[in-house]
């Protein structure tokens, strides 16, 4: 479909405004889109006409802002930039190191090595506040072949729908849930 | 494994030796489980056969069910005693984190109120919505264009196939709160092979049918009943193709929404009524595998559960053992449900077709149809604007 390509103008009784469809914070943690008035310049639709976050509790709205609100770095090169990410890479091989996961040695004749690469993670308290910055080694296993490099693979996920019906319960039922985590990294023999 | 980058080494040209698991290898999931749970099942977890990671641990008054996916694990049950107990022996061998609350689980962001529960995905809807660059397009009311026939023409015009395939592999992730697009992501996920310009622009219109709403989900309220239900329906051959139907189905536990699918029938069938019944047996084999969880989970299932299915033809060959001169040719694990239903295992009853819920699921429906049927899957959304 074509568009029209003339030059679009803000009007004139708009000019006091910031508009684009931009949300700001104010003092009572309430979000509010900074015009009141349909009028928009650039966006026609935008996106705060279909999502609110009016209808929240402060808590949730805190919780909600913030897992949209992040950057974290993608490759080794950008992570070295700053220190924090610095200080979570070097308590990983510190880490790693303790739990003695590998030697130093020579490649043997006619082996290829697998690769490894880090992962960056932002890692958030239940109230939205960061609690630390986690950086993780890890191996790059498609390169593995089978019978050679390993033997049998399983993973332990679960299905979504029991997700699914144990929430449907806990609703029903008022039950009581939680969620834990496993924060040690898994290192286990070969 | 070559030494990663920012590990200082005494040599060049050298390579670490692992002795140990690492993440990303690909017997690590494995060997941790295998880990866990032994642990588990010392602490007195008996593991569910009808799902492997699930665990469950009960005495006379108390229950607690634990689920594992990976390294996240839900803790739920109705005592808290049992519940922190087990927390605390979890702890003195693994080191655990306690995130509170379940509020963020693989991408579902959970919230309980006192009238139930909400399961969405927002951030995972935007996130997509940011990366195609959507964001700022004009919502739409329905998934799909009105006209799908030209999805099954083949023209020349290709498009470009990675990021077809990337873009219909998150929205197959973004089904999971969202059964109201489920069928319109698998008719296009049909064409990851070829894509055309016409199936881009489909895929389009279904993330601005998602930005109409991306705060949209499954809600599960806390007044219910128990009861399973489930919902089978077919479409007679509408792939212009192969000309295979499709089979659509959702079960229902009390007003919750737990399980829905739509899948090609793997046969041609000559009739619509072959055609339901086969998809009559395919969510009999589901409503058997979600009562034997319910089973392990200690829920009475009571009243027993019902199956409601619109052709009346196929419900009589499911009731009646009588051989037909028309139903020979129907394979023997079709009459699966034939067993069920002598073991009284559920009840299969009628309903009239205005009220098929599973219709979503096998065709693409008019707007106000498509409305209300959303409306009657239980999905709302909590971020609406006022």
């Amino acid at each position: 479909m074509r568009r029209s390509i003339r030059d679009r103008k803000l009007p004139h009784y708009l000019k006091d405004y910031q508009v684009n469809g931009s949300l700001t914070i104010n003092n009572s943690c309430q979000l509010k889109p900074t015009n009141q008035i349909k009028a928009n310049y650039k966006t026609a639709y935008p996106i705060d006409s279909v999502v609110s976050y009016n209808g929240l509790s402060k808590e949730h709205l805190h919780y909600t802002l913030t897992i949209i609100a992040n950057h974290e770095p993608q490759s080794y090169i950008e992570a070295s930039k700053t220190k924090e990410w610095r200080d979570a890479m070097n308590r990983e091989i510190q880490a790693l190191e303790n739990n003695k996961t590998w030697y130093l040695t020579n490649l043997p004749n006619g082996k290829k090595p697998i690769g490894c690469k880090w992962v960056f993670k932002t890692k958030y308290n239940s109230d939205g506040s960061i609690e630390r910055h986690k950086a993780r080694l890890v191996a790059k296993g498609y390169s593995q072949q089978e019978g050679i490099d390993y033997f049998d693979t399983f993973s332990p996920m679960a299905k979504l729908t029991i997700v699914r019906i144990i929430l449907a319960l806990a609703a029903a039922k008022d039950c009581a849930y939680i969620n834990l985590m496993l924060i040690t990294p898994f290192y286990m023999e070969i | 494994m070559t030494p990663p980058s920012g590990l200082k080494l005494p040599k060049q040209g050298q390579v670490c030796r692992l002795t140990k698991s690492l993440y990303g290898l690909k017997q690590a999931s494995r060997q941790w489980f295998a880990k866990l749970s032994s642990f588990l099942l010392n602490l007195g977890f008996a593991q569910s056969n009808s799902n492997y990671s699930l665990f469950i641990h009960k005495t006379s008054s108390t229950f607690t069910a634990l689920l594992v996916y990976v390294d996240d694990i839900i803790l739920s049950g109705n005592s808290m005693e049992i519940i922190n107990k087990t927390k605390g022996t979890l702890h003195q061998t693994f080191r655990i984190k306690d995130l509170g609350k379940l509020k963020y689980f693989l991408g579902f962001e959970i919230s309980r109120t006192k009238k139930g529960i909400h399961m969405c995905q927002r951030k995972y809807a935007l996130d997509i919505l940011n990366e195609t660059g959507m964001t700022n397009n004009k919502p739409c009311q329905t998934p799909l264009m009105s006209d799908t026939k030209p999805l099954f023409a083949t023209n020349n015009t290709s498009y470009n196939v990675d990021s077809y395939r990337r873009l219909i592999g998150k929205l197959l992730y973004l089904t999971n709160s969202r059964p109201n697009i489920n069928y319109s992501v698998h008719l296009l996920s049909q064409f990851v092979q070829a894509p055309t310009t016409y199936h881009h622009q489909a895929a389009q219109h279904i993330l601005r049918y998602i930005k109409a709403d991306p705060g949209r989900g499954l809600f599960f309220p806390r007044d219910t009943s128990l009861q399973i239900k489930g919902f089978s329906d077919s479409d007679w051959a509408t792939c212009p193709e192969t000309r295979r139907s499709i089979t659509g189905y959702c079960v229902f536990l009390g007003e919750s929404l737990i399980l829905w699918k739509s899948k090609k029938q793997s046969t041609v069938s000559r009739s619509s009524s072959k055609a339901e019944y086969r998809a009559l047996t395919t969510t009999s084999c589901e409503i058997q595998w979600i009562s034997y969880i319910l089973h392990d989970l200690c829920i009475q299932l009571d009243p027993p559960p019902v199956l409601y299915c619109d052709n009346q033809a196929a419900r009589h060959i499911a009731q009646n053992p009588s051989f037909h001169e028309r139903t020979k040719h129907i394979d023997i694990d079709c009459h699966v449900i034939r067993e069920c239903l002598q073991n009284n295992l559920f009840h299969l009853l009628p309903m009239s077709s205005s009220d098929q819920l599973a219709d979503i699921f096998t065709k693409a429906l008019h707007r106000t149809n498509f409305k209300l049927n959303v409306h009657k899957l239980g999905m709302l959304s909590i971020h609406h604007p006022v």
